[in-house]
């Protein structure tokens, strides 16, 4: 393996560092970029799932009969008959395990219970809906609180816990709870949050010889390529997976989902290519969501403003089985965000008859930060702080769990410009008068743990055309991977970025880079894989280009996409026509450096909100947010803009406006409409949203880079809630922070 | 004996300058029949309920969710889908500002939010911030890509009023 000296941080780059436009953006303005719900092959007929309508029990009978007669129905699989794929079992998450993708057992209202095909999407939901259904069913738990009642029915060989208590720990609690001279202590919880990107799941599926081709809207077409294959006991080169454009992930289409094996193993029993996607019901129904959890945060500090202990109780919904539990809750993140020496969090994931709760930007840590940040400023609100004093004095040395050092931590640079950038002044709450509509401000912090390495391969390639094409083996879902990987190779061959073509999202012709585009990792992963290649190819380029000038290496240069000889005298060669010379193209791939021992890489921002509160109505509005996150590097601070916005307005919804109304008795979701399921609009717009870098170097990739797709979300929270605080001097301790909630919070009239 | 709706009349539809002639049940929806019809497969169908936009197409020159349009309605009035807006050579200056400013991230809710900023633009010529973001609130963007779309439209209109960045 190459080693690549770091980029210089001193000192600004040729094309890495400045605001290149999207490279998709062109085929994404004129509707030419095909997602896989444009595909329909020749021959094409479409699926829909037949779902469960209770949340627990098994279906007796599945009467199919008033639905075959809908006309243009092909075929209707029931629970009883659904034709098995070799292991009648997918592979999904962490470790390997198995589960029947339709089967007569049901744990949570939309569970797959059958399927029916026809030759119109409509002609299937029509006869999904005929089919009659009879069920013996159980006494379900459909929350928290229900599955932890002694009296609760059990979901669990072991009850309701999966995997007993986690606890994370570091120091000594009570020699923490000893030093602490104020101490707060409070409960919150936060609510369900559906992804809901506008592209529904689903996939178009044909074989042909035996070989298995599925368009997908996925965020990793190499790990959907490879559990397809283990699934249907292929080697991985029988299995292609396109996805050259996704219309939004945001977590939900990491894993392979029951529709990726029902569409394939319809479409080889039928012969014929088969579209299933989900409805936009179904996409709040069963396509999974974030984990609601609920927690008890106690902590202290020195009258000083030090932090002293930090001890929490944490319970998430893990929905109906340990498959996805570790996506219901989480404590480190917030652990690490603050230098406290003495930390405790016992985390509990319950079963519950619920969708299982899949990642969603930020998992676990977005639930975790929006809470406790709030109870951070509950303490300095105790100790008559300002928020912004009280956060410097606690700035974190190490990361307190593997006691390592961070490979850059930018929390105190985030701070000082982000503070700058918004003017922060702060005030304690004033006491309200009658109605009126006040102001406030308020600020939250994030930590992020990042990946420090993971293995991963990139290639380049020079065609005769002299054009350059990175192949990254990974799914863009609109982080602008499409972008930033050809401004590192632009940068590292040192040619013009408008020579660069960046392919990715088809397993047949991308190497293997990442296997899912997740945990804000894939400019730190790939990126140096991309440097690495880009590298190669230079040299490549220039041992051929001497060979093909009959020079040595040492006498030719590069200039430009040309190898020139060194004696001035014009003599040079293209790279289009070096490309020409080796059968047409010339490629070199790069692989991933290891990264270097002893530290531990987070990302860290600060976001600093105003909000305005209508005390007559309860109505919360955003006016002005600033973000400032410490990405290591931003490659490109015009698409970093995009990731802050987005990440801003996902965190302000699960804030103020996403809730999940489940029917406490029958498990039915209630609001299961993009109308009726609030996610921010326009009218919802702060007038500002500003990004502010406040990246410091990190040491731990050669590129100085980490992720920033994520913290914006997680940051988000917590800064409104405190800007709320800050306006009407009482707190609201559940998320979303609805009108009801601060009308119920002014009429309580507690906090101040 | 009654109709049944599998019976499928031709039926002239004025899309993009072209009449085209589709045989289908007057109860399928505008978008059915332009992505799956015409093979026009820029407006997205996301919701299906009228509620995202990411199906706006212009009827006459007024924005409207092709979800939520029957076939049957559209009458001799003419379509505009996003296909038509760039030409060979160029695209449309909305098109530009979208390019230039970043004003999309996954790129689904983009070809209805084109179509809706230029059926607003048609319905009541320029516009700032704040009519511009009444006009087109109907359409969403899960990404969070409203602010480079709104400096992007305003960009468009003539008008000053960027939002602050």
């Amino acid at each position: 393996m190459t080693h690549l000296d770091p980029w210089p941080s001193d000192r600004a780059l040729r094309v890495v560092g400045h605001r290149a436009v999207r490279a998709s953006a062109a085929a994404k303005v004129t509707g030419r970029a095909r997602f896989a719900s444009d595909i329909a092959p020749a021959g094409m007929l479409h699926a829909v799932l037949v779902r469960a309508e209770v949340p627990r029990g098994r279906v007796l009978r599945f009467d199919a009969s008033r639905a075959m007669m809908v006309p243009g129905v092909v075929l209707i699989v029931d629970p009883f008959d659904f034709p098995a794929a070799p292991g009648t079992a997918y592979k999904s998450g962490p470790a390997f395990r198995t589960r029947p993708v339709i089967d007569a057992e049901v744990r949570f209202v939309g569970e797959e219970i059958g399927a029916v095909v026809a030759h119109t999407e409509a002609a299937a939901r029509d006869a999904a809906r005929r089919v009659h259904v009879d069920y013996a069913t159980e006494p379900a738990v459909l929350t928290l609180q229900d599955a932890l009642a002694p009296d609760a029915p059990r979901l669990g060989a072991d009850g309701n816990i999966v995997g007993g208590v986690d606890i994370l720990a570091c120091g000594d609690l009570d020699a923490g709870i000893a030093a602490a001279e104020v101490t707060v202590e409070a409960h919150y919880t936060t609510d369900a949050q559906h992804h809901n990107a506008l592209e529904p799941h689903g996939c178009v599926a044909a074989w042909e010889d035996g070989a298995l081709t599925v368009w997908d809207s996925n965020q990793g077409c190499h790990a959907i390529r490879e559990r397809l294959a283990v699934v249907f006991g292929l080697p991985d080169e029988r299995v292609r997976v396109v996805s050259d454009y996704v219309g939004g992930g945001f977590g939900s289409k990491i894993h392979l989902k029951p529709y990726h094996v029902i569409a394939a193993q319809l479409a080889r029993t039928l012969d014929r290519p088969v579209r299933l996607f989900m409805d936009r019901r179904e996409e709040f129904i069963a396509s999974h969501q974030r984990a609601p959890t609920r927690r008890r945060i106690r902590l202290g500090a020195t009258r000083a403003g030090h932090l002293t202990f930090i001890d929490q109780t944490v319970e998430g919904q893990a929905g109906p089985s340990d498959l996805f539990a570790r996506n219901a809750a989480g404590a480190a993140n917030g652990l690490r965000l603050h230098g406290c020496a003495h930390l405790r969090a016992a985390v509990r994931r319950v079963l519950t008859n619920t969708p299982p709760p899949i990642p969603f930007r930020g998992p676990t840590a977005a639930e975790d930060i929006f809470c406790l940040e709030q109870a951070v400023d509950e303490l300095v609100h105790a100790l008559a702080m300002d928020p912004l004093a009280f956060r410097r004095r606690n700035i974190a040395t190490i990361e307190p769990f593997a006691r390592l050092p961070y490979a850059g931590n930018g929390l105190q640079a985030c701070y000082e410009r982000g503070a700058a950038s918004f003017g922060w002044q702060w005030q304690p709450p004033r006491p309200l008068g009658g109605r009126d509509v006040v102001r406030g401000v308020g600020m939250g912090a994030v930590a992020y743990d990042g990946t420090l390495y993971e293995e991963s391969r990139a290639e380049i390639a020079v065609h005769t055309s002299g054009r350059i094409e990175v192949r990254v083996g990974l799914t863009e879902i609109g982080c602008g991977a499409d972008t930033i990987f050809a401004q590192i190779a632009a940068e590292e061959l040192d040619v013009p970025l408008r020579l660069i073509d960046t392919h990715f999202g088809d397993t047949r012709s991308t190497p293997r880079s990442i296997d899912s585009t997740n945990h804000s990792r894939t400019t730190t992963v790939v990126g140096p894989a991309v440097r690495a290649a880009a590298q190669a190819l230079r040299r490549l380029l220039l041992e051929q280009g001497a060979r093909l000038l009959q020079a040595e290496t040492d006498q030719v240069v590069q200039c430009g996409a040309a190898i020139v000889q060194r004696d001035n005298s014009g003599v040079a060669i293209t790279f289009g026509e070096i490309a020409a010379t080796a059968g047409g193209v010339l490629t070199a791939s790069g692989e991933r450096e290891r990264p270097p021992d002893g530290v531990f890489q987070a990302m860290f921002g600060a976001h600093f909100v105003e909000v305005e509160v209508d005390t007559g109505t309860g109505r919360v509005r955003v006016l002005r947010a600033v973000c400032a996150h410490d990405a290591g590097r931003v490659v490109n601070p015009l698409l970093a803009e995009s990731q802050v916005h987005g990440g801003f307005l996902q965190g302000m919804g699960m804030a103020l406006l996403e809730e999940r109304l489940m029917d406490p008795t029958s498990g039915h979701l209630l609001n299961a409409t993009m109308w009726a399921y609030r996610t921010p609009g326009f009218a919802d717009l702060p007038s500002s949203i500003r990004f502010v870098d406040g990246s410091v170097p990190d040491r731990s990739n050669s590129l100085g880079v980490k992720g920033l797709g994520e913290p914006p979300l997680i940051a988000a929270g917590a800064a409104i809630a405190n800007a709320i605080f800050n306006a009407i001097g009482v707190r609201v301790r559940d998320y979303p922070i609805t009108p009801d909630k601060v009308l119920a919070a002014l009429a309580g009239g507690r906090g101040l | 004996m009654s109709k049944s709706p599998w019976q499928r009349e031709p039926r002239a539809l004025r899309v993009n300058g072209r009449v085209h002639t589709v045989g289908i049940p007057d109860d399928t929806t505008l978008a059915t029949v332009l992505r799956d019809g015409l093979g026009l497969k820029g407006l997205k169908v996301a919701c299906n309920q009228a509620a995202c936009g990411a199906c706006t197409v212009l009827l006459d020159d007024r924005a409207v969710f092709a979800c939520h349009v029957l076939a049957g309605q559209v009458g001799n009035r003419s379509v505009t889908t996003v296909e038509a807006l760039a030409t060979d050579d160029a695209l449309h200056p909305l098109q530009t500002a979208f390019v230039d400013h970043d004003a999309l991230q996954c790129g689904f809710c983009t070809p209805g939010m084109l179509m809706a900023i230029i059926g607003a633009r048609n319905a009541q010529g320029t516009m700032d911030r704040e009519q511009l973001v009444r006009a087109i609130g109907g359409n969403l963007c899960r990404c969070g890509a409203y602010p480079h779309i709104i400096d992007a439209a305003l960009s468009v209109m003539g008008g000053t009023g960027n939002t602050e960045r």
